[in-house]
């Protein structure tokens, strides 16, 4: 009998974490609907943007350089990244969810048996990639309002620390979006359930805000959607850009945690469809 | 519209350069490493048990599959054939028992693929993903070349259809696609669950041969099957479970012994585990 040598210490999940991210890549661009997506939202990000901010300016109707203040601290030029997000969102529930409904999620297990590898190289490639997205619509949607500002003698530059800020900030929120989107068509492994859920927690629970008694302004302020919109528009009722961020961000590890160990635990043939 | 498409590459080369430490790819997987006859290809299942619920699917289950020979795994729709191969692939938990290649669960193996490749549910493949886009994520989780790619393209003879959306494929051609992905690794262990469904009869000739090819180079070649004529011809060994408990477990001219046919043999084996009853009236 030949020898062979047997490695008897079990695999770590950062052993091939690279090679499972660049699958995980590979899988994300060879479907179609990834590209379209990322670019419909994107031009949606950017279009509704630029035609509801006239409508804003108007409806505030203050002295031009008050204008411009509020709008570069209020990030009047994101009116469309609630669109982007929501794809960007449904795009990250079907990175997980689909795997489940095709039955995908079986050849992953298999060719990557450790279910933190697989999950962190779900998070960083698709992370990676809603960054980018989330770049191109707050950048763009910045650079669509800027011209229509001109319009009305505001001048507001990028290199304005507050615009660029809120620019980074709205690039990083579409990330985060992505993320918890990612975490909760892992945790929910339906498709449609896994929308469902994300539209309610996030463009649902802002409307029923709106409902509270004014006693009740802390407690709207930590919800998940506050907190992401508190990033790049941030107002009266969110927290300023920085504590917003910081929430927001506890929501997405906190999700991505709980779907980790969820993940590790269950078996594979839950879940689908 | 096409410097957007371009970016997608251009990004993803950039994410290959700056990682490239990381993939030391090994280009062309050694085939000499899969010839030969070892313990380490051995599948081995002791006392294994899983419950759904309150319904057991397999229940106490122990059996051995060797190298060289092709073992099939025989058992009525709902016997938990299916069950036992994910659980041998780590897929589901046991809730008692164990199963483990060569030793080790499946789990425990850094590079999988390169140990045992498996075949669960040829539609369990994204529909708008090429066959070739399918068979090269799974390559780059373990590092395997484009070469090898190719190589399994054309052993299953899907070579002239890589590049087309396997939500095209009929029922064979995914048969074809998933052998393709099970062979990827060239893994000393290989495990099919009814690879025989949905093939034309050059099909079957040919996956006939493959897997006896497979099993005469020295590996572990465990199949599920329906097919009794085709296990009949095919296999070494049979395992047979009815309602997740053995069976039987013999060579198929045992189980043969006393019967017409290996098929009387099975129903007169399995009639007390037979879950599901047709009607021809």
């Amino acid at each position: 009998m030949t020898t062979v040598p047997i490695d008897p210490i079990p695999a770590k999940p950062w052993d091939g974490l690279g090679r499972a991210v660049l699958a995980e890549w590979t899988k994300f661009r060879t479907v179609r609907s990834s590209f379209w997506t990322l670019l419909i939202s994107a031009g949606l990000t950017i279009g509704i943007g630029a035609a509801f901010l006239p409508m804003v300016i108007d409806s505030y109707g203050g002295p031009t350089d008050l204008t411009g203040y509020w709008a570069v601290r209020e990030g009047w030029w994101f009116e469309g990244l609630h669109v982007g997000i929501l794809a960007v969102m449904i795009l990250g529930v079907l990175v997980a969810s689909s795997e489940y409904g095709t039955g995908t999620i079986q050849a992953t297990l298999a060719a990557i048996p450790s279910r933190t590898r697989v999950l962190v190289a779900k998070a960083a490639s698709f992370g990676a990639a809603a960054l980018v997205a989330g770049a191109v619509q707050a950048f763009g949607a910045f650079a669509a309002a800027r011209p229509i500002l001109a319009d009305r003698s505001i001048d507001v530059a990028l290199t304005d620390p507050d615009a660029l800020r809120g620019v980074a900030m709205a690039t990083l929120a579409v990330a985060g979006a992505g993320l918890f989107g990612l975490g909760a068509g892992l945790l929910i492994r339906h498709t449609a359930g896994a929308i469902g859920a994300v539209v309610v927690v996030m463009f649902v629970m802002p409307i029923l805000t709106l409902l509270f008694p004014a006693s009740w302004d802390d407690l709207a302020r930590v919800l998940p959607s506050s907190a992401m919109y508190g990033m790049f528009t941030p107002n009266s009722a969110t927290f300023t850009a920085g504590p917003a961020t910081a929430v927001f961000f506890g929501y997405v590890a906190a999700l991505l945690t709980v779907t980790g160990v969820l993940f590790t635990r269950r078996d594979t043939s839950g879940g689908g469809r | 519209m096409l410097l957007w498409m371009c970016s997608w590459r251009i990004g993803e080369l950039v994410f290959v350069l700056s990682t490239g430490w990381w993939f030391r790819t090994r280009p062309v997987v050694d085939v000499q490493a899969g010839a030969g006859s070892d313990d380490r290809w051995v599948i081995e299942t002791t006392d294994l048990t899983k419950r759904y619920g309150s319904a057991t699917a397999v229940d106490a289950l122990t059996f051995t599959a060797k190298p060289g020979l092709v073992t099939g795994f025989l058992g009525p729709n709902g016997a938990g054939k299916s069950t036992t191969m994910r659980l041998i692939l780590g897929l589901d938990r046991p809730n008692g028992g164990r199963a483990l290649i060569g030793g080790r669960t499946y789990r425990s193996y850094a590079r999988p693929m390169r140990e045992i490749g498996a075949l669960l549910e040829a539609t369990s493949v994204h529909p708008g993903r090429t066959a070739y886009h399918h068979l090269l994520w799974l390559a780059q989780t373990d590092g395997i070349g484009k070469r090898r790619i190719d190589k399994v393209l054309d052993m299953v003879g899907l070579s002239a259809v890589a590049r087309r959306r396997v939500g095209n494929f009929s029922l064979g051609m995914r048969q074809r696609l998933g052998v393709a992905a099970a062979l990827l690794g060239d893994p000393g262990v290989v495990m099919l669950d009814e690879p025989m469904n949905g093939l034309d009869p050059e099909g079957m000739v040919w996956i006939r041969r493959l897997l006896r090819g497979l099993a005469d180079e020295g590996r572990t070649v465990l199949v599920s099957s329906h097919l009794m004529s085709e296990m009949d011809k095919l296999a070494g060994h049979l395992i047979v479970i009815g309602r997740g408990h053995l069976v039987a477990d013999a060579t198929p001219a045992e189980l043969r012994a006393g019967y017409d046919s290996l098929e009387e043999a099975f129903l007169d084996l399995t009639r007390a585990d037979v879950e599901f009853h047709g009607s021809t009236r």
